[in-house]
């Protein structure tokens, strides 16, 4: 899908921790982000999609930062240089709360505590920099994985709350944007 | 943060713009209704909302897209535009008027301003259309646009019509 004539989309931040560079999506993050977008990886965050609606969404990365000024950035793995993820702050289009969001692309990837450094540099970046002081995030009831990173980024889970975009799982709420 | 968004046109009657935030209603209710189902309606509401989001991406990605299209009395009608989705042969010159608004000639003049400042920014190659074979009035308006049917493509959603634009500077 994807033939830029050239990179138009300049200026988002590049943050880097110890293991991982995270930077704006770009065109040549495609065929990762599908491969990940129609495996049953997606299974807690709406499931198996069809390879045009996985270019949708790859597409709606770009607009959300022209749109919000704040987005997903990809990690980049800095020992292979591939792209691992995307993470980021969301919002969804009633202006409601802003979500915190981590998504690892290939059970490669997994085990080694990357999308907790990746979530929580997003964190800091969201809170610091972007000013969004009090975000939610949603996990999937099943997605052990992803409720322990949202303990260690601090969360609490918000008492009667249930996801607005899945039936089932929990939402944990972040004060003042989360641990430091 | 730079990116690039869509010009503004002006025609006789209409200004083509670019997407913002406060067309997300108007999608929602096209989307919701018997108009949309030539052209992929029926979604969830997230989804409509990322169709909205994909469209300002695919602008600061490639300079260009569906412009969002308004009256000269503020009326948003529809949106026309070269749109390039995945698995596509090419892009595509698409459009879609929302409830009230058909009948006047409005998608015509714009679909006429945004096939030629595609040609005068992105490409000279000509776009094709995608018809529903089912969709007569589309068809009837690819025609008057100068398009010429190519051939009829089948996917899991339907069956479509291929019709190619004439070159720049031909007939319209």
């Amino acid at each position: 899908m994807m033939h830029p004539a050239q990179p138009q989309l300049t200026g988002l931040p590049v943050l880097e921790t110890e293991r991982l560079i995270l930077r704006a999506p770009r065109a040549s993050d495609w065929p990762a982000f599908r491969d990940y977008r129609l495996s049953p990886r997606t299974a807690y965050t709406g499931g198996v999609k069809k390879p045009h609606e996985a270019a949708e969404q790859f597409a709606s990365f770009f607009g959300h930062w022209v749109l919000r000024g704040f987005g997903r950035l990809i990690a980049e793995d800095r020992a292979t240089g591939q792209p691992i993820g995307h993470f980021g702050p969301m919002q969804w289009e009633d202006a409601g709360e802003v979500e915190l969001t981590w998504s690892l692309w290939t059970a490669a990837a997994e085990g080694r505590g990357l999308a907790t450094e990746a979530a929580r540099a997003m964190q800091a970046w969201a809170r610091d920099v972007a000013g969004l002081t009090s975000p939610i995030a949603a996990v999937h009831r099943d997605n052990a994985a992803s409720h322990a990173i949202a303990r260690r980024l601090g969360g609490t889970v918000i008492e009667g709350r249930r996801p607005a975009w899945f039936d089932h799982g929990l939402v944990y709420g972040f004060a003042k944007g989360g641990a430091a | 943060m730079t990116y690039a968004i869509a010009p503004t046109l002006h025609t006789d009657r209409l200004t083509l713009r670019p997407p913002q935030e406060a067309d997300f209603p108007a999608m929602l209710a096209f989307n919701d209704s018997p108009r949309a189902g030539f052209v992929g309606g029926g979604r969830d509401r997230q989804w409509v909302w990322r169709g909205l989001l994909a469209n300002v991406g695919l602008w600061a990605l490639r300079g260009y897209g569906f412009y969002s299209v308004d009256t000269k009395a503020g009326d948003f009608v529809g949106r026309v535009g070269v749109i390039y989705h995945d698995g596509w042969d090419e892009p595509e010159l698409a459009w879609h008027l929302y409830d009230g608004f058909e009948g006047q000639g409005y998608a015509a003049e714009a679909a006429l301003a945004a096939r030629a400042d595609y040609h005068a920014r992105i490409s000279a190659q000509p776009p094709i259309s995608y018809i529903d074979v089912a969709n007569t009035r589309s068809e009837a308006l690819a025609q008057r646009l100068g398009a010429v049917r190519e051939r009829t493509v089948t996917d899991p959603e339907g069956d479509y019509h291929v019709y190619r634009h004439p070159a720049p500077g031909g007939a319209a």
